[in-house]
């Protein structure tokens, strides 16, 4: 009998319980949210169901579910954190018997199996399971870390969805508070997260892949009164959907050339090389489907339009989901999946991430909404990520994937606290002068920024300054791919220069919107022990000793171990110039990130420009490049055109028979009948003379044939 | 009575079919159609009651046969004439060209 | 189930329980027939408690087919997985009885006694993995539909009759082994069909239900033209020799003056036994593919593992050839008219593109619970008789027009998406997804691969059979879905709903649960079966594997798009609407558990007992080809 508290055998199995922990919450919610749904209609009267109906909150949205949920998931924190340090103690003792350590950290099963034989033959199952790795601890523990933080700030950035009625000022309705729903999917949302972190093969990372997908479906569209949070939902999920296909492709090519979905195994299999099973086209096209999915999830160039679109769901939300977590799995696969990528694919990712970056950074330049800046943040710093990963740092790329988690967490929840305390004021040319209303929001939040603008001791500056010499190493070995390198250092500069100036709009100088300003609040603890627990994050996650050496961080150590051994010429090339030209890319990327900063400060921060300076942003940067405009034109418009046209193609009704459809062309052959049928009517006169007349005939030609024939 | 074999009574019933759908697709009247019919199956019991005598083996069946027909051309020409009375009542004609209700 | 009851000698058990398992709604819709009119409402208890009945009994089945499976065990294969239980095994046993006239006495849920003798056609009714799956799909849809019908007010005692008649008559076709049998009950449902729609229909009823029966029946045409045209087949090597000189004799007594090479060649043995014309298709097969060195007789000696023993025991193996040889069957122009009848007639009721232009009309007009047994129920026929009769039958012509078959079936996928997406009729919408949903099942049927590789087209089988179970599922309470807020609306213009999840949470709810296994999301039913479809696609064509994975963004497309419209924004029309009632919640709220069940343990829930068959299936076919 699996028994999934066995922890002395199988102390991986504390990740699987880890996993589990946040479905109990959904499943009770669902069940409390039914039963008291379907009681709503009898709650005045005086009967059972309405007995049930106040038991289960009554009125009140079931804000007993956001406690709940908070309770399992900080048990799965605890138990990350067990299994993080039970991880790293087995790491040395069981150092000499990597059997034994990999049974006790990972397991298999079938899900589904066909055949009757009882030894397993290739292509024969699919499986579940989970594998434990260095990685998938440390992406474990910040995912449940960064998600009870979240979790904690929900209870008073949501506090208004608690109440009976909520107003909608942009729908202009009220409606039922969502209190419990909201937890709902946020742990649904880390159930699926984790699930997708803790698999060993494809077909599980599908799974989580599409729910954490749909989780965000639901999460953007929290608001759904509101048609632009709906028309965002619908985008992200069938961007996402794109990004799918891509990873079914690539799942169908590895299950038909290899016979399994399994990670590692596929990663023995190719480990970076040709593998006999596949040809190199097939190969290079798994890698680009894998990598499709990524990008589709990531919000990379040419897939990123719906990020900034997501940002219409709650803050916490796009803290959570779109930027700490979910768009980090796109990354995390990525890493995941790293020995089974082609070269050529490795540059793909490179490039693709290069575009992103920068074209993402130019856009947060003009964005004036606080959360777009922040959006498009993040899709230039997963940018940034893929990038690293394309050349072959994976260690960098995936140290600044978990850096970035805590900065960017950060940032967003400042954000919502200065969305909250100036009721759902967005805006940066409405703010200015906050930092006298709402210090602690201020002060975490310029943590966040100096440490995403790579200030030295801050998290940033450990991963940045390793890609970036990544960076160089790559560009140095072979000198086509220079931008590889100037692409990041201008990102860097980039990056300070928008950040900053978004904390200069908000905060610093005097306020811009008398208004705005008067009715701004701090928000409560819930909201800013989170903040401050981050910011301490920020600051030190990433630390090591001695702490002035940028490749002295223990994570990054601790990642190190993890990294998948690639035989790729070209990447330890790269690696020992990196190493060698280590100084000069940190000096100029931390040259870049201030003269970013400083600039920022000359435009925004020396003497606060008034409201009517800042213009209505327009042009190449502020239309996004055109992006979604073309999308909308091509594929939006294209499809429902062409569904239109399949349509009104398909269709005849018989009031207005249409004979070029093609039911018109199945009524066709109908009516062909019929009008045989009235051509055949003709010869029925009615004369009965008539009829004896052509059976006599008939008659006589039969016996004439007969007396033909019998001779 | 010389035994002149079957032929001569084979062809006359020929003749009297032959006479018989003659009338029956050349009549319009309702009562020459029952007549045409009438001599067809004289015709037929005709070749019946001739087949009984000539053909070897056969003792009584054709004469059996015919008496059936004469029964059944009894109650065919009652049925009939019912028909075509009824046909009067509504048309006021027996002409059968103007029969043609079933006419598709 | 019964057999603790009754002492080991009297076990005629399965004949009984079989037989009741089909005629038990029919008995129940004779005493309705009964029923005095004043007891109105017990009426639909009746009903209610007849399809309740044969949900059990069918449930029983259930349970006495995996005693049956879990009988037999091997060492070398995994358990449930024994030979023996395999329905040709069993049915070529049953066959064996018959002929030898031993006894009837068996409990191996195989039922064959002669019913018009003078054709030779037998009251054959057998289960497997394959026809349970679908049985329980109907007993349960034709329940929820009998739920969904507690308003039905006019002429209700007719209306649950022909329910009820409806019932038993697909019930029947899923589990009859005699094509003359299986046409039997394949029209036994177009009648009630036709009037549930044209009686109880919307506005246009009468032309729907006029459409509905013209296309269904040019489809039954080619069934016939198929059926007689493989009852005139000799299968004298195929079935057992007591048969074959059984047929001898009888020749002999009839025409004492002819030598016995005269008798020989008039004694010829024809059969409307599905599983003994398959193995003749299988025959042709090899023999048309040049491997008839490969065909054997199944008690012969020199049997090994690359032999296949198709021809009876006792027969002598080269004249059988010889003789299968010299007919017509085994002429490749045969058997591609064959398959393509066959096809034909499946293939109006899965339905196929350009025969699917009656689903949406039928669906519109007719009324909810109706448009569920649609859905659910009767687009399975035209799979499940794929899967039985056309594939097994023709497995040569098959394997020839597979790409084809993978193509329309492609087509069907994406036109189907295309379509609906084009749709403001909620229920047209509806209409065109299943003819995309079905596109997946023909696609995984096709998937043809050889004997080497053939885990591929076992997944895409399996794949096959689940979709069709799980589109049951979701395709029966998404319509029902929109007969809940049709009863609110009165009208199902999507442009015109919105602002839906407010007032409705729960509904809101349990469809979403239905949308999302309409979409494939893993963790609901829609997503096993596209699943392993598409990865057999793919192995089997990158083309059609890649349009199979595409297609899935339109079917997200049109869902949420269709999403959006009923249930978000805001509607002040919509604002009062009352939440689903005890009733309604009794419908969807077993579906929406169902569809989480069969999507999270599907192993355990369905692929246990059904995929024993799919096994037997696949390698009675794919060794077929080398």
């Amino acid at each position: 009998m699996f028994n999934p508290f066995d922890f002395a055998e199988h102390p991986g199995r504390a990740y699987l319980v880890a996993t589990l922990l946040p479905l109990i919450p959904v499943l009770l919610l669902l069940f409390a949210a039914t039963i008291r749904n379907m009681a709503r209609s009898r709650s005045g009267t005086d009967s059972f169901a309405s007995r049930i109906y106040w038991l289960f909150g009554g009125d009140q949205p079931l804000k007993t579910g956001g406690t709940l949920s908070i309770l399992f998931l900080l048990g799965s924190f605890g138990l990350s954190v067990w299994g993080l340090l039970q991880f790293h103690e087995e790491a040395h003792t069981y150092h000499d018997f990597p059997q034994e350590f990999a049974t006790r950290w990972s397991e298999r099963g079938d899900w589904l199996r066909i055949g009757t034989s009882k030894t397993i033959r290739p292509a024969t199952a699919l499986e579940i399971g989970y594998h434990i790795d260095q990685l998938t601890a440390l992406m474990f523990t910040m995912v449940t870390g960064i998600g009870s933080l979240i979790f904690i700030y929900s209870l008073g950035y949501m506090k208004r969805e608690t109440e009976d009625t909520v107003d909608d000022h942009v729908a202009h309705t009220t409606r039922r508070g969502r209190f419990g729903r909201f937890y709902l999917y946020l742990s649904l949302f880390a159930f699926s997260m984790l699930n997708l972190l803790i698999a060993d093969n494809l077909f599980q990372i599908f799974v989580g892949w599409e729910l954490v997908g749909v989780c965000s479906f639901f999460l953007i569209g929290f608001y759904y009164e509101r048609k632009s949070a709906s028309s965002a939902a619908n985008k992200a999920f069938l961007v996402n959907r794109v990004g799918d296909a891509g990873l079914l492709i690539a799942m169908a090519i590895a299950f038909a050339s290899f016979g399994t979905l399994n990670i590692q195994e596929l990663g023995g299999r190719i480990g970076g090389s040709q593998p006999v099973e596949l040809s190199h086209g097939l190969w290079i096209l798994m890698g680009l489907g894998l990598f499709l999915g990524c990008v589709g999830k990531s919000a990379q160039i040419p897939l990123q339009t719906w990020l900034p679109d997501a940002m219409e769901g709650p803050t916490p939300v796009s803290a959570l989901i779109h930027a700490a977590t979910m768009v980090a799995a796109g990354v995390y696969l990525a890493g995941r999946c790293y020995p089974l990528f082609a070269p050529e694919v490795f540059l793909t990712i490179a490039y693709c991430g290069l575009i992103t970056m920068l074209v993402s950074a130019s856009i947060a330049l003009v964005m004036t909404d606080i959360k777009r800046v922040l959006a498009f943040s993040t899709c230039s710093q997963l940018g940034m990520m893929m990038l690293a990963l394309g050349i072959g740092a994976w260690t960098a790329g995936l140290l600044h994937l978990l850096t970035h988690a805590f900065f960017k967490a950060l940032l967003f929840l400042g954000a919502g606290s200065v969305i909250h305390g100036c009721h759902e004021e967005q805006d940066l040319r409405q703010m200015g002068g906050l930092r006298r209303k709402m210090p602690v929001t201020a002060y975490t939040m310029l943590i966040g920024v100096l440490a995403i603008s790579g200030m030295p001791f801050f998290s940033g500056w450990y991963s940045k300054d390793q890609i970036l010499s990544a960076a160089m190493g790559a560009s140095l070995s072979n000198h086509l791919h220079a931008l590889l390198f100037l692409g990041p250092l201008l990102t860097a500069g980039l990056t300070a220069f928008y950040m900053f100036r978004l904390w200069f709009l908000a905060f610093a100088g005097e306020p811009r919107n008398r208004t705005v300003y008067n009715h701004a609040r701090e928000s409560p603890w819930s909201m800013k022990w989170p903040l401050i627990i981050l910011a301490l994050g920020s600051i030190g996650v990433a630390w090591g000793w001695p702490l002035w050496d940028a490749e002295a961080s223990y994570l990054g150590h601790h990642l190190h171990e993890a990294e998948p051994i690639l035989n790729h010429p070209a990447f330890s090339h790269a690696h020992i110039l990196a190493e060698e030209y280590h100084v000069v890319a940190g000096g100029l990327a931390l040259l870049a990130g201030v003269l970013g900063a400083g600039y920022a400060w000359s435009r925004y921060g020396r003497h606060a420009p008034t409201a009517a300076q800042l213009q209505e942003p327009r042009g190449l940067l502020a239309k996004r490049w055109y992006f979604d405009d073309v999308y909308d034109f091509v594929f939006l418009r294209g499809t429902q055109k062409l569904a239109e046209q399949a349509a009104s193609a398909d269709r005849s009704s018989p009031e207005r028979p249409r004979r070029f459809t093609l039911d018109g062309a199945m009524s066709g052959l109908a009516s062909l009948v019929q009008r045989g049928g009235h051509a055949l009517r003709r010869t029925q006169t009615g004369q009965v003379r008539q009829y004896v007349l052509v059976l006599v005939l008939t008659l006589i030609g039969l016996l004439g044939m007969l007396s033909v024939l019998a001779r | 009575m010389a035994d002149v074999g079957l032929a001569p009574f084979q062809i006359l019933a020929a003749f009297l079919f032959a006479c018989g759908v003659a009338c029956f697709i050349t009549k319009r009247n309702a009562i020459g159609l029952l007549m045409g019919v009438e001599l067809v199956l004289n015709a037929a019991n005709l070749n019946l009651v001739a087949a009984a005598r000539f053909v070897p083996g056969l003792r009584i069946e054709g004469q059996v046969f015919a008496i059936i027909v004469i029964v059944l051309a009894a109650a065919e020409a009652a049925v009939a004439l019912a028909i075509f009375l009824n046909f009067y009542n509504n048309h006021a004609t027996v002409d059968v060209d103007a029969a043609n209700d079933l006419k598709g | 189930m019964l057999a603790p009851f009754f002492p080991p000698a009297e076990r005629e058990l399965d004949m009984l329980q079989l037989t009741l398992l089909v005629f038990l709604p029919a008995i129940f819709a004779l005493i309705l027939l009964v029923w005095p009119s004043r007891f109105r409402e017990g009426m639909r208890w009746l009903a209610l408690f007849g399809a309740a009945g044969t949900l059990a009994v069918a449930l029983c089945t259930l349970v006495d087919y995996h005693r049956l499976l879990d009988s037999q065990s091997d060492r070398d294969t995994r358990s449930l997985y024994h030979p023996d239980t395999r329905l040709d095994h069993r049915a070529d046993e049953a066959l064996e009885r018959t002929a030898t006239n031993r006894s009837f006495l068996s409990d191996d849920l195989i039922v064959r006694r002669p019913w018009v003798s003078k054709f030779d056609v037998d009251y054959a009714l057998g289960v497997d993995g394959i026809s349970l799956a679908l049985v329980l799909l109907t007993a349960l849809v034709t329940f929820f539909a009998l739920i969904a019908s507690w308003k039905i007010e006019t002429n209700l005692r007719g209306y649950l009759i022909l329910i009820l008649i409806l019932e038993s008559g697909v019930l029947g076709a899923f589990l009859s082994l005699d094509l003359f049998l299986f046409y039997v009950f394949y029209e036994v449902m177009l009648m009630p069909m036709f009037f549930l729609i044209g009686l109880w229909g919307g506005q246009r009823r009468k032309y729907a239900a006029i459409k509905f029966v013209i296309y269904t029946l040019v489809g039954s045409v080619g069934l016939l033209a198929a059926i007689i045209s493989l009852y005139t087949v000799d299968v004298r090597d195929f079935v057992p020799q007591e048969t074959a000189r059984a047929k001898v004799r009888q020749v002999q007594r009839a025409h004492q003056d002819w030598n016995t090479e005269q008798v020989n060649a008039q004694a010829e043995v024809h059969t409307f036994d599905a599983q003994t014309l398959s193995k003749v298709g299988q025959a042709v097969m090899l023999v048309l593919s040049g491997q008839e060195d490969r065909l054997t007789t199944r008690d012969s000696k020199a049997n090994t593992p690359n032999s296949v023993p198709l021809f009876a025991p006792g027969v002598n193996r080269e004249a059988a050839i010889a003789h299968l040889k010299s007919q017509s069957i085994c002429t490749p122009t045969h058997q591609y008219i064959l398959f393509a009848l066959l096809i034909l007639g499946f293939a109006v009721k899965v339905p196929i593109v350009p025969l699917h232009s009656w689903l949406p009309d039928a669906h519109v007009e007719a009324p909810t619970p109706i448009s569920m047994i649609l859905a659910g129920v009767l687009l399975k026929l035209g799979g499940y008789g794929l899967l039985r009769f056309a594939f097994p039958i023709c497995p040569w012509a098959a394997d020839q027009l597979s790409w084809y078959v993978g193509l329309i079936g492609v087509i069907g996928i994406v036109y189907g998406a295309l379509v609906a997406m084009g749709q403001t009729d909620f229920k047209r919408l509806l209409a065109y997804s299943s003819v995309s949903h079905m596109g997946y099942v023909v696609l995984g049927l096709a998937c043809w691969s050889s004997g080497t590789k053939s885990e591929y087209w076992q997944w895409g089988v399996n794949g096959a059979l689940f979709q069709m179970l799980s589109h049951g599922i979701t395709s029966a309470g998404l319509f029902f879905v929109v007969g809940v807020i049709y009863d609110r609306a009165h009208h199902r213009d999507l442009d015109r709903f919105g602002g839906l999840k407010e007032p409705m949470p729960v509904y809101s709810g349990l469809s979403a649960i239905l949308f999302f296994a309409s979409m494939g999301l893993p963790g609901l039913c829609g997503f096993v079966g596209e699943f392993q479809v598409m990865l057999a696609a793919w192995n089997y064509c990158w083309f059609l594997g890649t349009l199979s994975m595409l297609a899935t963004i339109l079917t997200a497309g049109y869902l949420l798009w269709a999403w959006q419209r009923v249930f978000l924004g805001v509607n002040p029309l919509t604002a009062k609407y009352p939440d689903v009632s005890a009733r309604e919640a009794t419908v969807l709220i077993p579906l929406a558990i169902l569809t989480v069940i069969l999507g999270v343990i599907p192993g355990l829930a369905v692929f246990q007992w059904t995929e024993p068959s799919v096994t037997g299936w696949i390698e009675n076919l794919s060794k077929l080809k080398p």
